[in-house]
């Protein structure tokens, strides 16, 4: 967590501030047990009623004054803390929106957004606690030393050696029982993956008859559980015993060697109350200590987490934000874009997922892609877009290379309807205003109809003032998918890509909405068509055939009947008899 | 209100019922909590006895000290022992709870109707199945422990007390309560604090999580500075009211603190003037037993703080248990008495008059009715919605029809059981289910039983034995559903391969080729044709092309048969059929 405390960055004077009232309070405490000895050997010893009621009224300005500190320190280590969690969140929004998709795609979506949701949550109430209640253990045993010090220098030995055996028991506790513990988190994880193993793939289990199996693996899980769970409590538990043990040890050497020195004139009776209620101080603040530690520890992990991404750097690329970009120009004579033998591979020292692809497309010009699951389709869509970084050779559009332009210029090229469709929290119009911040009501009623969408837009409730949840979860996949159509015909873009983006349409829907697309009605001049579906691709300019990241053919769909076998065997495949394409 | 509390009354009733077995086990523990409390304030005596022997130079009766510090050892090391085992034993008993609970949770979720499954999100169900279960161990076991050591502290201390003081213990016992009144008016005034910064966070997780699931849109149309605008915006909203939330609910801590502090004085003062009059003599209150009964009074105060958090956390643990019984109380799918459990089919289905819908007030499929004889190849195609999955639902009775009926070779198929009637179908879905476990162990869940060599025909026939040899161990590769090891088309071949394997008599096939590319799917649909000999098999498709050969084409929209027929006689007429079709071959 210290690790991150940069971002503590204005609010620096809280976390400072808190801190030091809470030492202050701390102290006051310790105040405690001496003023009580001074009641005991001066008031009591001499009958002086009046010094006890002194002293009396003391104790309580000083409960007063503990407590002013108290709570201003509070407020302060509030403030310092939750500052703290807004720069974190900020910082590590920032630092996800910068990424590349390579890098997301490693760290994986779910597990950023469980990052800056729950792990800055537990990180900004880990610094919190830290400042309010650990802190606060430690100024107490110091405290409590220092006074005891004061009281007699000889006892103060006593004190000097229980604190670190109190810290090596405690250390070694947490070392014996921390293996356990990790077990117990993964086993947790695995009884999370299992359980919802299970539920999504109900009616599997069910069609199999696997339940009973099911149940008996589940049980296996759980009693691995409580195993482990056992045995870090035996180790756990011993803790507390522990430390009771020595302090109370501790007590009674201060009895037996106090009395000597009682004996001997040294101290009076008062002061050997003080020195024990100093090591009962001590027990509770190290108890209390205790109690934190696990929710302490989820803070570190958490913390760590963060940093993780906070701090992750590629090793031999770019990263956006600090490029310095090149003087570009255009030249209007070269080909709008131009692919020039590009290599990609998405695990840098995996297999291809693009090899040497070469080919050249005109503005104006409508392109194919079509090819089988996983034969490199969407990943030449991404490098066109810049989502990912050509490394091996170099895409260019109007003749600059893509990797010199800025990104934000890059992207104003591109609308996009992706293979899995993303909708946001607001109306129907709001995501569709999302392609073009300015559209009109009628080029949103245009889009709305161009994208098949009419049919159910309407009959919502409001309409275009619908409103969509959190993730479109109110809507089915096939209207998602028709309205991030509508969401890319209103943008300004001169290239159009649908990439695979009508697998959750029918084929009378999809066979209109491509109708519209290939007529040239559409804002971008030049459209780039993914798909599986040999129709979605027939009509266009150019089709690129790929197979595990080959390029296998290019030209148009005549041309590839006859020379594209591959090309061939998928027409074959989706238009014609089994029989056919068998011979 | 009063439905509440019956509500959670039964909760508890249930709660108690799980910890039955246990009884004795955690009376033991409460009596050995209970004498090593008793023990350990014994100890704050003995120490006051040490120092009133200590009576100054010259005048330390040095026996009586050791004396008393013999029986502090004694009773701190039997304590210290009995809480070791007092903490072990409850532990292990809410282990044992959790245990004993999840497994339940989870057995039900096994027997419950599809349907329930399908109402329920599976992220709520994991919910209650860890964090709900954990709050009830943590909630009302632990604390109820907790609840009764701090009861037996205040009666112990209040006791000890009474007997060095009476007069004294009547300033703590008046004044004590004061704390939890205070605490009690913080925690409630300080509540709105809370709900509002709970409310924001959510607001906020829930922007945080479209922005990062969406990122490739948000990039794509340079929306990152809107987001990153939004969120700071929220983000400062919700620091102003965490703020609040934080420091209000801090000052719950320093107040009591004051509190006791303030009683902490007052029993000083009074307990001093008392020795004072006394004048230290052994009968009365003395220095060594003042200093004891400051002890008690500290000790006296110390839980009042706990059994107000103690309650709060007791509330949640039961809100979570009700969540947890209200899952396992469900119903369980029930067979018809005397239902056949090892039916074996023939192949013949034929569905009268169905009618089916989710909800009553959303008719989904009206008057089916087709008859399949045994071998027969039957197509269901449609547009998206038009109820060709519920109609496999029906099949499978994941689901059961609202009216009418299906046959199964002449028989009601409520007349047999649900798992014998599933065992008669192999399904490929095109949302593929893996379990973790090896890739043999995948392909081998029809027929456990089977060979290696089995395994490896059936994966041949499937066209996944290919890519499967390619894997990092082979067939021996570890994989499960969240892995991104393999790609949607590997899942659904290798799910191919385990009905290659199994073949039942029935097959039905919903999109079982849709991530596959269509080259491969050729193969695959070769090795589906050679099973389907002689088998009754429901396929539902997109692509037109996969089904053209098959003995019957169902064309359904809105939930009910429009056309029927082959291809060449569906395609004899102007219909739904021919316009699909065209759109298709173009």
């Amino acid at each position: 967590m210290f690790r991150l405390i940069r971002y503590v960055k204005g609010y620096r004077v809280g976390a400072v501030l808190g801190p030091l009232l809470k030492l202050l309070e701390a102290l006051m405490e310790t105040f405690v047990p001496f003023i009580m000895s001074d009641i005991i050997d001066v008031g009591i010893n001499r009958g002086d009623t009046a010094y006890v009621l002194k002293r009396g009224l003391l104790l309580v300005f000083i409960a007063v004054l503990g407590w002013i500190f108290s709570l201003s320190a509070q407020y302060f280590n509030a403030r310092a803390s939750m500052g703290f969690g807004l720069n974190l969140r900020t910082a590590l929004f920032d630092k996800i929106l910068s990424m590349d998709m390579e890098t997301v795609d490693r760290f994986t979506i779910p597990s950023l957004i469980t990052r800056t949701t729950t792990d800055v949550v537990r990180t900004q109430t880990g610094l919190n606690m830290f400042l309010r209640l650990i802190l606060r253990n430690p100024f107490i045993v110091l405290g409590a030393i220092i006074m005891s010090g004061i009281i007699n220098i000889r006892v103060m030995l006593i004190y000097i050696i229980l604190v670190p055996l109190i810290s090596v028991g405690f250390y070694l506790t947490i070392k014996f029982a921390r293996p356990f513990y990790d077990r117990i988190q993964r086993g947790i994880d695995r009884l999370t993956a299992f359980c919802r193993e299970n539920i999504i793939g109900v009616r599997s289990v069910r069609a199999f008859g696997m339940q009973e199996e099911e149940r008996k693996n589940f049980e296996e899980r759980t009693d691995d559980l409580f195993e482990n769970q056992v045995k870090a409590d035996r180790i756990a538990a011993l803790n507390t015993p522990i430390n009771t043990l020595m302090v109370n040890g501790c007590v009674i050497l201060v009895l037996l060697i106090g009395s000597s020195f009682v004996n001997g004139g040294a101290i009076l009776n008062g002061s050997i109350i003080a020195l024990v209620n100093y090591l009962f101080q001590i027990l509770l603040a190290v108890e209390r200590t205790a109690s934190l530690v696990d929710s302490f520890n989820k803070a570190n992990v958490s913390s760590g987490r963060i940093k993780e991404v906070l701090d992750y750097k590629k090793e031999d690329s770019k990263d956006v934000g600090d490029t310095v970009l090149k003087v570009v120009s255009k030249d209007p004579d070269a080909p709008y874009i131009r692919f020039q033998n590009v290599s990609f591979s998405y695990d840098r020292n995996g297999a291809y997922s693009l090899s040497d692809i070469s080919f050249t497309l005109e503005k104006g010009e409508t392109l194919g892609i079509i090819g089988g699951t996983g034969s490199g389709k969407s990943t030449l869509v991404n490098l066109l877009q810049g989502i990912y970084p050509v490394a091996e050779g170099g895409i260019y559009i109007e003749g600059v290379n893509v990797n010199d332009l800025d990104v934000k210029e890059l992207r104003k090229y591109f609308s996009v309807v992706q293979q899995k469709p993303m909708l946001f929290a607001g109306t129907i119009k709001d995501n569709i205003r999302f392609g073009n911040p300015d559209a009109t009501g009628e080029e949103i009623e245009k889009a709305v109809a161009a994208a098949s969408a009419d049919e159910f837009v309407y009959k919502k409730e409001g309409g275009l003032d619908y409103k969509i949840e959190y993730g479109g979860r109110n809507i089915s996949g096939g209207q998602k998918q028709r309205l991030a159509m509508a969401r890319a015909f209103v943008r300004h873009a001169d290239i159009l890509v649908l990439d695979d983006s009508t697998s959750a349409l029918d084929y009378v829907t999809e066979s209109k909405i491509r109708k519209y697309v290939i007529s040239g009605e559409t804002m971008a001049s030049t459209k780039v068509i993914v798909s599986q579906r040999i129709s979605a691709v027939m009509q266009c300019d150019k089709i690129i055939v790929l197979e595990d990241g080959l390029l296998k053919g290019f030209g148009k769909h005549g041309e590839l009947l006859d020379s594209c076998d591959i090309y061939k065997e998928i027409y074959l495949s989706q238009t014609g008899d089994l029989k056919e394409a068998e011979t | 209100m009063k439905n509440k509390n019956s509500g959670s009354d039964k909760t508890i009733k249930k709660l108690l019922g799980l910890l039955r077995g246990d009884v004795w086990k955690i009376i033991l523990a409460l009596v050995f909590s209970g004498a090593a409390i008793m023990l350990s304030l014994y100890v704050n005596v003995m120490i006051g006895n040490a120092v009133d022997c200590m009576l100054g130079k010259d005048n330390v009766d040095m026996d009586g000290v050791r004396q008393c510090c013999y029986v502090i050892a004694g009773c701190v090391a039997v304590s210290a022992v009995l809480n070791y085992f007092v903490k072990l034993m409850l532990d292990r008993v809410a282990f044992k709870t959790v245990k004993s609970l999840r497994n339940s949770l989870f057995a039900k979720l096994q027997k419950v109707p599809v349907s329930y499954i399908d109402r329920n999100r599976p992220g709520d169900m994991i919910a209650r199945l860890i964090n709900d279960i954990d709050q009830v161990s943590d909630g009302l076991i632990l604390s109820f422990a907790q609840l009764f050591s701090g009861v037996v502290t205040i009666a112990g201390t209040l006791i000890f007390m009474f007997i060095l003081d009476y007069k004294i213990t009547l300033i703590v016992l008046f004044a004590s309560p004061i704390t939890l009144l205070v605490a009690n008016f913080i925690a409630r005034s300080i509540h709105k604090y809370f709900t509002r910064q709970a409310e924001i966070n959510g607001d906020l997780s829930a922007v945080a999580d479209e922005a990062i699931a969406g990122i490739t849109v948000l990039k794509s149309f340079s929306f990152e500075e809107v987001y990153r605008q939004k969120l700071a915006e929220k983000g400062e909203k919700l620091r102003k009211a965490s703020n609040k939330a934080v420091f209000f609910s801090s000052t719950v801590y320093p107040t009591t603190r004051l509190i006791n502090g303030i009683i902490y004085a007052s029993v000083g003062v009074a307990g001093a003037v008392t020795v004072i009059k006394n004048g230290n003599l052994p009968g009365g209150l003395t220095i060594g037993l003042l200093s004891s009964f400051l002890a008690y009074a500290s000790k006296f105060t110390m839980p009042f703080n706990e059994i107000s958090g103690v309650l709060a956390e007791f509330q949640g643990a039961l809100a979570g248990a009700g969540r947890v019984f209200e899952v396992i109380d469900e119903k369980d799918e029930e067979e018809l008495p005397g239902s056949d459990d090892n039916y074996v089919s023939n192949g013949n289905v034929r569905i009268e008059n169905v009618s089916f819908s989710y909800l009553p007030e959303v008719p989904l499929i009206r008057d089916f009715s087709l008859d399949v004889k045994e071998g027969m190849r039957v197509a269901i195609v449609g547009p998206t919605g038009c109820g060709k999955t519920t109609f496999i639902n029906l099949l499978m009775r994941f689901y059961d029809v609202n009216d009418g009926h299906i046959y199964m070779d002449g028989n009601d198929n409520k007349t047999v059981t649900r798992a014998s009637l599933r065992k008669n179908f192999g399904m490929v879905l095109q949302e593929t289910w893996l379990r973790s476990g090896t890739v043999r162990d995948n392909i081998a869940i029809g027929k456990p039983d089977a060979s290696d060599e089995e395994i490896i025909a059936a994966a041949k026939l499937a066209h996944a034995d290919s890519f499967i040899r390619k894997l990092e161990h082979g067939y021996d590769t570890v994989v499960s559903d969240d892995l991104a090891k393999l790609s949607y088309g590997q899942k659904q071949l290798i799910c191919i391969a385990r009905l290659m394997l199994a073949k039942p008599p029935m097959l039905i096939l919903d999109e079982a080729t849709s991530s596959i590319d269509t080259r491969t799917e050729i193969k695959v649909q070769l090795g589906f044709k050679k099973l389907m000999k002689g088998r009754t098999s429901f396929i539902v498709a997109h692509r037109l092309s996969t089904i053209k050969n098959c003995d019957i084409i169902v064309v359904m929209k809105d939930g009910r048969i429009i056309e029927q027929g082959t291809h060449d006689e569906l395609l004899s007429h102007e219909g739904f059929y021919k316009e699909l079709y065209y759109s298709q071959s173009n």
